[in-house]
């Protein structure tokens, strides 16, 4: 088993935009949306290594309707030996 | 077993986030367990902007393992930017320099040497000798000089990501050992437009609001900055008070479509230039209905205007200088209410929206939003404002928007310069590491602020220079023109950020005449440019202290120590100050009034004067009573960054300017910061207003003390235009700046492995239409060329950045895209500082 990283996200969108990101978020690996309220969304990602993660943090900042991103939780579970 | 921790972690990570967004789902908690214990935590001030996030640092062995927004932090309130969670990467690139480095052929320097490694004491010994050499010359060059025209061919250009510790010693160093005003931080490049046009307008440098604002206000102006990318953690602030706050407005201006339009309400694409023209139309709207707040305007204003036509800050031979009626002009004259009515009428809608390209309604509605006495309005500003030929003029021109309807100096109320390294206010500003400035606004020019400077610093009458010495660009110009022979460049990468590189920088450098030091962590473009690399220790590989644009000074403990023989520049300039005697750099007449430092080093006189080594040797705990190292102080044997930090501090407390109080060192180093003036213990949110401000007299309601009337200046200035524009051969609008993933020139952020795959190359942004005319297409490799230089990057046309027709832009940051080749260095010619805004290009197929 490789090693598993989680990300907490928060985006925030006007909310007249929240679903079109909220639409865009489910087309992305490893991304799940978890609650979507006043223009804030709770979202994870989810990979096996830092890369992948910076990756998609940079491509949710960067996603049609997104006005702000925030990280608020990382953690690393260890590759089990 | 291990797949239903992993749920357990994600159920950490969406309970977190959900938390933090204010939204709770039912069923979900945190379980906050820290798993590694055997992690030591502590805080620090980010590295990277000048918001002053702090982060949680964790220790481990040695090494910082993570990092995390610091949740106790009243600034970023546990939130952090991408930039943020790598830094604890950014010490760790596989290219970290570790022991000084010189040019060398046959074992001894050579200025067309290669580099080898050699001691520190074989570095400083070179050091030492080329900048006797030159003292020596200056010696004989200030002969019987007054103070007013003392010169020097030492020079330094420091940063705004020094620790205050390290510019104070640097300042000490410079302008009280070396008697050389040749000091100067690369915040020229960035916020000296913004310090011109505060002291102007408030006879005080720095912000008169705080981060409180931003959730204050109804409505919220963007000028020249793109928060979302480049101040994040501020704008998810920002974004927040848009989306819970009834009524709440958000107006962006740029010359192009970037990041902070998905969330703008109002959305204006501008001409460069012509902010000065929109601010004077804006003000003219408030003056013809009358829009004026006139309580405030009789009481707190004065009605000014400033030389026009003063020319671009070039050299005085070029054509635009000499035909300039003005140039470098700017004392300001007094004129009344109806002739600033008068200079404002040509700003018509109609005009405006002409030379602007923004449409007549769209002008309306921004002055109707100024004009408007119930809206509380924050304007924000970066480069946008103060990379510009007329970047003093154009931050004045917001202020008199404020002045004139007294939106200003209360919650929610005011216009805010937004700073891009985390200490150009605490460290590059308040310090005073310009070539003009000593600490807590005093300059060198005035003789009773160089006396109380003397008197504090303990050093003989006449002992500092009072002539300005060599801005940023200056230096450039005096290196190529042998004027400038010694030359020390720390916390920085000029040879990537400034402007002209192949016309007026790289020749300064590879003169033969001079003799040029980097102090560096790794290999920059600086650092291979030039004669003898100095490794540094970063960040938490020190003790520091940095002040962020909101005036609040923050405090962190040297966390792990540097790699190999790396050494904090403190250490670097403390330690080099006792290879000189004082006979060997002051003159016998300067001597003779303190004979007791016959035979003194500088260390002696500087350092060791009874103040800056007052504080012994301690241990540094934390309130858990975790110990900490401090490399300085076992070196030196006394608490160094104390000392500095106490002495510095009588500048605010009994200095001339008043309004600069710090509070005791031990006090921050248990906090999250406090913003200055802090009085008895407590801080200053919003500056000039009665029950914020202590320094407010009573009754007074607002006092602009800094001022001997207490009256701001409005300053008129009108629209003139820039340096270069586009014309039939170079047709294109090029600015420059910065993208989410890096800071600045990317010597940190680019060796982030996962910041550099995720923005390896710098693109060219360009409209469409303007690829297609050119035969190019998205992706393809295309040719920048300006009157100055040439470099080759890809094609963007969609993405992050939307161009308008006629204009492209590229960020800095790739070492491997010089694209400050192409920039002119140009200034503005009363701050010094260079328009990297504003350059005209062609751009064809490879």
């Amino acid at each position: 088993m490789s090693d598993y990283h989680v990300c907490g996200m928060l985006l925030q969108a006007r909310p007249e935009k929240a679903p079109r990101v909220a639409g865009a978020l489910g087309d992305l690996q490893g991304v799940e949306l978890h609650a979507s309220e006043g223009g804030r969304l709770v979202v994870t990602i989810e990979g096996d290594d830092y890369e992948t993660c910076a990756g998609m943090m940079t491509r949710l900042a960067c996603l049609d309707g997104v006005s702000a991103s925030s990280l608020i939780y990382h953690q690393i579970d260890k590759e089990s030996t | 077993m291990s797949q239903s921790r992993r749920q357990f972690i994600k159920t950490n990570a969406i309970a977190a986030t959900a938390a933090a967004a204010g939204i709770s789902l039912p069923g979900l908690t945190a379980a906050k367990a820290k798993d590694e214990d055997d992690i030591r935590w502590d805080k620090a001030p980010c590295r990277f902007c000048g918001t002053g996030c702090s982060v949680l640092v964790g220790a481990k062995d040695g090494k910082v393992v993570a990092t995390q927004g610091d949740p106790d932090a009243p600034v970023n309130r546990g939130l952090n930017c991408i930039k943020g969670y790598f830094l604890s990467k950014i010490m760790y690139g596989a290219d970290r320099l570790t022991q000084p480095l010189m040019r060398k052929k046959n074992s001894e320097y050579a200025k067309d040497g290669d580099f080898e490694p050699v001691s520190w004491d074989e570095a400083f010994d070179l050091m030492a000798e080329k900048w006797k050499a030159a003292i020596a010359k200056d010696l004989q060059d200030n002969k019987g000089k007054p103070p007013e025209e003392i010169t020097s061919r030492v020079g330094m250009f420091g940063s705004g990501q020094w620790t205050v510790f390290e510019g104070y010693a640097a300042s000490k160093l410079f302008k009280a050992g070396f008697r050389s005003n040749n000091l100067d931080p690369n915040a020229r490049h960035c916020m000296a437009s913004a310090v011109g046009a505060f002291i102007r307008a408030f006879g005080a440098d720095e912000p008169m609001g705080c981060y409180d604002d931003l959730e204050h206000a109804d409505a919220f102006v963007l000028w020249g900055a793109n928060m979302a990318e480049n101040h994040p953690v501020l704008w998810s602030r920002l974004t927040d008070t848009r989306l819970t706050k009834a009524d709440c407005e958000v107006h962006v201006l740029s010359t192009f479509e970037h990041r902070s339009f998905e969330l703008a309400d109002h959305g204006v694409i501008f001409k460069p230039q012509t902010d000065l023209a929109i601010l004077n139309y804006i003000a003219n709207y408030i003056v013809q209905k009358d829009a004026i707040n006139w309580d405030f305007v009789k009481q707190h204003v004065n009605f000014t205007k400033t030389p026009t036509d003063i020319g671009y800050g070039l050299r005085p031979e070029h054509p635009l200088e000499k035909a300039a009626k003005n140039a470098g002009k700017g004392n300001l004259e007094g004129i009344d209410f109806e002739a600033y009515k008068k200079a404002l009428a040509p700003y018509t809608a109609e005009y405006v929206s002409e030379l602007s390209g923004v449409s007549v309604e769209s002008l309306e509605k921004l002055a109707k939003l100024y004009a408007d006495p119930k809206k509380k309005i924050v304007s924000y500003w970066t480069m946008g404002f103060n990379q510009h030929v007329r970047g003093v003029w154009v931050n004045g021109l917001m202020y008199n928007v404020h002045l004139l309807t007294g939106k200003i100096s209360e919650p929610g109320n005011g216009p805010f310069s937004l700073t891009g390294q985390p200490s150009a206010c605490g460290t590059a500003r308040e310090v005073g590491t310009f070539a003009h400035r000593l600490p807590a606004d005093l300059v060198v020019k005035k003789k009773d602020h160089r006396d109380f400077t003397e008197k504090v610093w303990q050093l003989p009458e006449g002992a500092l220079s009072g002539k300005v010495g060599y801005h940023a660009v200056l230096q450039s110009r005096m290196l190529k023109d042998g004027k400038l022979n010694c030359y020390w460049v720390t916390t920085n990468n000029n040879m990537q950020a400034g402007p002209n590189i192949n016309e007026e920088m790289y020749p300064g450098w590879r003169n033969p005449d001079n003799f040029i030091v980097v102090s560096e962590a790794y290999p920059t473009v600086s650092a291979m440019a030039a004669d003898l690399i100095l490794p540094v220790a970063m960040w938490t590989e020190k003790e520091g202290a940095f002040g962020n644009a909101e005036r609040r000074t923050q405090f962190w403990r040297q966390q792990v120590k540097a790699p190999g023989e790396s050494r904090s520049d403190l250490w670097q300039f403390v330690e080099f100050s006792k290879r000189f005697k004082t006979e060997e750099v002051w003159p016998e007449e300067l001597l003779a009034k303190k004979p007791e430092y016959r035979g003194k080093t500088l260390f002696d006189v500087l350092y060791a004067n009874g103040a800056v080594n007052k504080y012994p040797k301690q241990t540094v705990t934390d309130s858990r009573g975790n110990e900490y190292g401090n490399d300085e102080m076992d070196h030196f044997g006394f608490y160094l960054q104390k000392g500095l930090y106490e002495e510095y501090r009588v500048f605010g407390k009994d200095g001339p300017k008043k309004g600069h109080d710090l509070a005791e060192f031990d006090a921050y180093h248990k906090t999250r910061g406090l913003r200055w003036p802090v009085v008895n213990g407590k801080e200053t949110l919003w500056r000039y207003r009665e029950g914020y401000d202590p320094f407010v007299p009573e009754g007074a309601g607002v006092a602009f003390y800094g001022r001997p009337d207490n009256r701001a200046n409005i300053i008129f200035a009108p629209y003139e235009p820039p340096a270069e524009a586009p014309d039939e051969e170079f047709d294109l609008w090029l600015t420059t700046g910065r993208i989410l993933e890096h800071w600045h020139t990317g010597s940190m952020t680019r060796r982030v492995p996962e910041l550099y795959r995720a923005a390896p190359d710098a693109l060219v942004y360009m409209h469409p239409k303007d690829a297609k005319k050119r035969g190019l297409r998205r992706g393809d490799e295309a040719k920048l060329i300006s009157r100055r230089g040439e470099i080759t990057c890809r094609v963007e046309t969609k993405g992050r950045n939307k161009m308008p027709e006629g204009m492209a832009f590229i960020a800095f940051f790739d070492a491997g895209r010089l694209v400050n080749k192409l920039v002119l260095d140009a200034t503005d010619p009363l701050s010094k500082e260079t328009d990297f805004k504003k350059v005209a290009v062609k751009i064809l197929p490879v």
